[in-house]
């Protein structure tokens, strides 16, 4: 029978790697909890459906198009008339975008009105998997004119307002 | 064959014991503290600031002018407690347009709204209510 002296064993030397997994456990759970809770609550998508819907209501008038937006000579401003803060939306740094264009039948383009971060044009044409970029939506609405010509009106609007991180 | 037990302490038994019992308390200890830890975080103030500032200022956002609304803050007002806040723990700011919940010692939520229109609010502390009126 072999005897090897010397052998060491025992609890003692496997406690520095019992507290080491205990700390490997402790860093992976408290590093999910607050990765969980840090994340933002994302309401850019509702904020620019909101936006659009006060805009639609704002500028289509039991199925008629408010005159004065098409109208060239009229001071129509769309943040007034929609009572939306001109501070926060017309910012070319800001964190909201909307863009509405009336077309006639033929799809000609007969009025085009902007207002805030023009970049959300873009941002949401190429946007993927970047949280970053804004969220946008399009809205389609058909109404008539004084004459009673059809019109499309595409209303396009974006947020990018994610507020503070936890 | 001979038996071979060399050292053999009396005092073993017991030792064994003790490192057992004192290895399940470090256990329990360890697993307590990351249960607290856990629980506390699901229920912090923070969570609750963001949410009720993004809900409130997308109830101004969506209302037109002429529209009145209460919203339920009661659960602000139990944590606001819990917390032993004593401050305002919701304001809507005019200038800035914001609303700003806060519900413990710190700099609170602050999230913005885009309704242009004039925003008379207040809190109605009986009820645990925000009354807002766009006007």
């Amino acid at each position: 029978m072999k005897i090897i002296k010397d052998k060491k064993a025992g609890e003692k030397y496997l406690t520095p790697w019992l507290f080491l997994i205990w700390a490997l456990i402790f860093v992976a759970i408290t590093g999910s909890v607050i990765y969980f809770y840090s994340k933002a609550v994302d309401v850019r998508i509702d904020e620019a459906n909101i936006l659009a819907m006060r805009i639609e209501d704002c500028i289509v008038d039991n199925g008629y198009l408010k005159e004065p937006l098409l109208n060239k000579d009229s001071n129509f401003d769309i943040l007034k008339e929609c009572s939306l803060d001109k501070s926060i939306i017309d910012n070319n740094e800001g964190l909201f975008y909307l863009n509405v264009s009336v077309y006639d039948e033929s799809e000609k383009l007969l009025k085009e009105t902007t207002k805030g971060n023009k970049n959300f044009q873009m941002q949401c044409g190429i946007k993927n998997e970047e949280k970053f970029f804004a969220d946008c939506t399009e809205k389609k609405v058909y109404a008539l004119d004084e004459e009673n010509q059809k019109l499309k009106i595409v209303i396009f609007t974006g947020s990018n307002q994610l507020g503070a991180k936890l | 064959m001979k038996k071979l037990v060399r050292d053999k302490k009396a005092s073993e038994g017991p030792d064994i014991v003790y490192s057992a019992f004192f290895f399940i308390i470090l256990n329990l200890i360890f697993f307590v503290a990351l249960f607290i830890f856990v629980a506390r975080a699901g229920y912090g103030a923070g969570i609750y600031e963001q949410i009720y500032a993004k809900q409130i200022a997308l109830l101004i956002d969506s209302a037109k002018p002429g529209t009145i609304f209460d919203v339920d803050v009661f659960k602000l007002y139990e944590l606001a407690e819990k917390n032993n806040f004593n401050g305002e723990i919701v304001k809507i700011n005019p200038d800035e347009k914001e609303v700003i919940i806060q519900l413990a010692e710190g700099k609170g939520y602050h999230f913005q709204h885009f309704n242009g229109a004039s925003i008379v609010w207040g809190l109605k502390d009986e009820e645990k209510k925000l009354h807002i009126e766009i006007k």
